[in-house]
């Protein structure tokens, strides 16, 4: 256990070889820590909080090819979820801060609509730029997830063959469990202590998304911290979403999107040919398995 | 994209079922993701029996000779060795040990039945095989390089190929170039007591393209065309009288699709390969298969293989040894007209890294599956195949 990017995370390696366990496990949190390095919207100095620094400015920041493939990644969701999912959307949290007591006027959102605005990044050839003052981006959804993967591609390739990377709930395993077979996995219920249902996984990745342990209260309601970037306003029909696939980062963008779509976010889930949870904010529990 | 349609679209995205296979193709451009070179030393090993059947009615079709046809024992290794960050070689290597009698010739009786004459008892021969290759991978391609050779006391075979794999589309589209070129030269045994080639040589050039395109999660669909373009001596000396044109221009097209069928987590696959070449011989293959995976561990893969074809222009029933020898004639079965089906089944055994496969085929073929109205050997092959295989990564 270590932790990183803001969340507890979780190595298990499977192996005869203790000294190639011990170097792979190094590498994993060295790995780990460069990921949250390089991409943190809360560092500064990261690659995110130097493009966020300079939005409005005129001059772009270079993109190495990781960066590049995720800005792509990133484009693929907006496109495939037709705007739900639009990595530009963070700046709404300044309206909806923590601590809020009062519902934001109407102009104060549309205000800030205008600096969601995924098609308005400058993104090409090596450089990224956002255009307008305030703008922001925040990979959330994203680099976690893929993080759990390139872990695990990297792990195989220094002869890890079984492996466990939890990375904040953001599952991916390799190879076999230490006890043989898959490695069981459980999806808590957001309301109810215990599962809603226990995976048995083997070369997958389970990634989920929910807005249901952080909420604000305002004027005697509850809102949830995931927001709208289409409108602005927090969605809640959907309380917990989880995604298996054969890709963290396919499971968490595929758990984002429905979570922002709310109610139609199970047929969004339904069709989109994924093994997947979900919990209403009544409690009700949906999913291919249930 | 224009703001405002863009906010009024609150539903959920129309193109719904694609969003799995969308964002998967997506993910596959991740760095992460796009090392296509092996991470792992492979090493496998195959042994397999090749029996042909016995020639059926020998004592009214076989004018002269053995009716037992071919026995080859193959035995096969592969390895496979990442080297670098971005380098693979691979190895292959197979021995194969043939006894058994051959077709020398054929001629037709008085009521116009066809009779073979075999050769005697027992062909005793071995080859030997090894081909090497080298890949070189980068993001979205592989260019390889092979190098081979085969082996027998009367038979040597050299070649030389590249391919080139390259990935387009986000990975959606896969095209395959190959090239190649080999030479054989043939040193037939008792020549000249036989009177047959003292020495001769063929070669062999070859293009092919293929392109395979993933549709969906569930469906990919290949196409391929290839070209070969053989000059020399093409004739089989072993016969006692066979000759064949110095030139063969041979072209394949093919098409495959296979299908995720997600209930049975089976995959389909099947394919149709039509051929036609400047003897004039025509040939339609069609194959399918289904491989399902069973209690954990276990797969199964049935299939079928149909295949027809038409004969040479210059496919004689009995040897005719009044045409000149400036003229073409063969009474070689493989260039008659018939029909053939064969049928397989396979079934693996996965654990971590070990695999082991076992597989058996049997063929037959029959001038009635033929295209009707032309000539069909009496003597066409039957066979069975048995082989078992290992396969280790480590």
């Amino acid at each position: 256990m270590f932790k990183a990017m803001g969340s507890p995370c979780e190595l298990r390696l499977v192996g005869d070889d203790p000294s190639l366990l011990q170097d792979a496990s190094r590498w994993a949190q060295d790995e780990t820590r460069r990921f949250e390095r390089k991409y943190s919207r809360f560092k500064e100095d990261s690659l995110v909080g130097r493009i966020n620094a300079r939005a409005g400015l005129s001059d772009a920041l270079d993109l190495d090819e990781e960066a590049m493939a995720l800005f792509g990644y990133a484009d693929q969701c907006y496109r495939v979820s037709e705007g739900a999912f639009d990595v530009t959307s963070g700046c709404l949290r300044r309206v909806w801060f923590a601590g809020r007591k009062t519902l934001p006027p109407q102009e104060e959102l549309q205000t800030m609509l205008k600096l969601v605005d995924w098609p308005a990044v400058e993104w090409a050839r090596g450089e990224a730029r956002l255009p307008v003052k305030g703008m922001e981006i925040d990979f959330g959804g994203i680099v976690k997830e893929y993080a759990a993967d390139a872990l695990i591609e990297g792990l195989k390739r220094r002869g890890v063959t079984s492996a466990l990377v939890n990375l904040g709930g953001d599952i991916r395993c390799a190879g076999e469990h230490p006890d043989g077979g898959a490695w069981p996995i459980g999806v808590q219920h957001p309301f109810e202590s215990g599962p809603i249902a226990t995976l048995l996984l083997t070369d997958k990745a389970i990634a989920s998304s929910g807005g249901y342990e952080r909420y604000l209260e305002i004027e005697g309601r509850r809102y949830s911290h995931i927001i709208d970037p289409r409108t602005g306003w927090p969605v809640d029909a959907l309380a917990a979403v989880s995604v298996v696939s054969d890709q963290a980062v396919v499971s968490g963008s595929l758990a984002t999107i429905a979570i922002v779509l709310g109610e139609r976010g199970l047929e969004f889930l339904s069709a989109s040919g994924a093994t997947w949870f979900a919990v209403d904010r009544t409690g009700k529990t949906f999913g291919t398995h249930i | 994209m224009d703001r405002s349609a863009k906010r009024e679209h609150h539903g959920a995205p129309q193109d719904l079922g694609r969003a799995l296979v969308a964002l998967t193709t997506a993910a596959m451009a991740l760095p992460a993701f796009s090392v296509n070179q092996p991470t792992e030393t492979s090493v496998a090993l195959r042994s397999s029996v090749y029996q042909e059947d016995p020639i059926k009615n020998g004592d009214e079709t076989i004018l002269f000779g053995s009716a037992d046809r071919y026995k080859i024992k193959i035995n096969q290794f592969y390895l496979e060795r990442p080297v670098g960050s971005d380098w693979a070689l691979n190895l292959n290597y197979s021995n194969e040990a043939m006894s058994g009698a051959s077709p020398w010739g054929a001629s037709v009786d008085s009521v116009g039945d066809q009779q073979v004459i075999m050769s005697g008892a027992s062909i005793d021969d071995s080859r030997n095989k090894l081909e090497g290759s080298l890949t070189k991978y980068s993001d979205n391609a592989a260019w390889s390089l092979s190098v081979g050779g085969s082996r027998e006391h009367d038979y040597r075979s050299n070649y030389a190929g590249i391919r080139w794999i390259n990935e387009f589309f986000q990975k959606n589209t896969t095209l395959t170039l190959d090239a190649s070129y080999a030479r054989d030269t043939l040193n037939p045994t008792d020549a000249v007591l036989y009177g047959r080639v003292v020495k001769a040589s063929k070669q062999s050039r070859s293009l092919a393209l293929s392109v395979s395109q993933i549709l969906s999660r569930k469906q990919i669909v290949q196409m391929g065309y290839g070209l070969t373009k053989r000059a020399g001596f093409l004739s089989d000396p072993y016969k006692l009288r066979d000759v064949r044109p110095d030139n063969r221009i041979e072209h394949r097209l093919t098409a495959g699709y296979l299908h995720y069928v997600e209930a049975a987590a089976s995959r389909v696959r099947a394919e149709y390969r039509y051929y036609w070449d400047s003897y004039d011989l025509e040939a339609h293959t069609v194959e399918f298969s289904i491989l399902t995976p069973f209690l954990d561990r276990w797969e199964i893969e049935p299939g079928i293989r149909r295949y027809q074809q038409s004969s040479a222009s210059f496919f004689t029933l009995g040897d005719l040894y009044d045409r000149p020898l400036s003229l073409p004639q063969s009474s070689d079965f493989r260039l008659s007209a018939f029909g053939a089906l064969s049928t397989k089944l396979a079934i693996n055994y996965k654990r971590d890294a070990l695999k082991v496969g076992l597989q058996y085929e049997r063929y037959r073929s029959k001038p009635s599956w033929g295209l009707s109205g032309q000539d069909s050997h009496v003597a066409l092959l039957g066979y069975e195949l048995l082989s078992l295989g290992i396969q280790l990564k480590f």
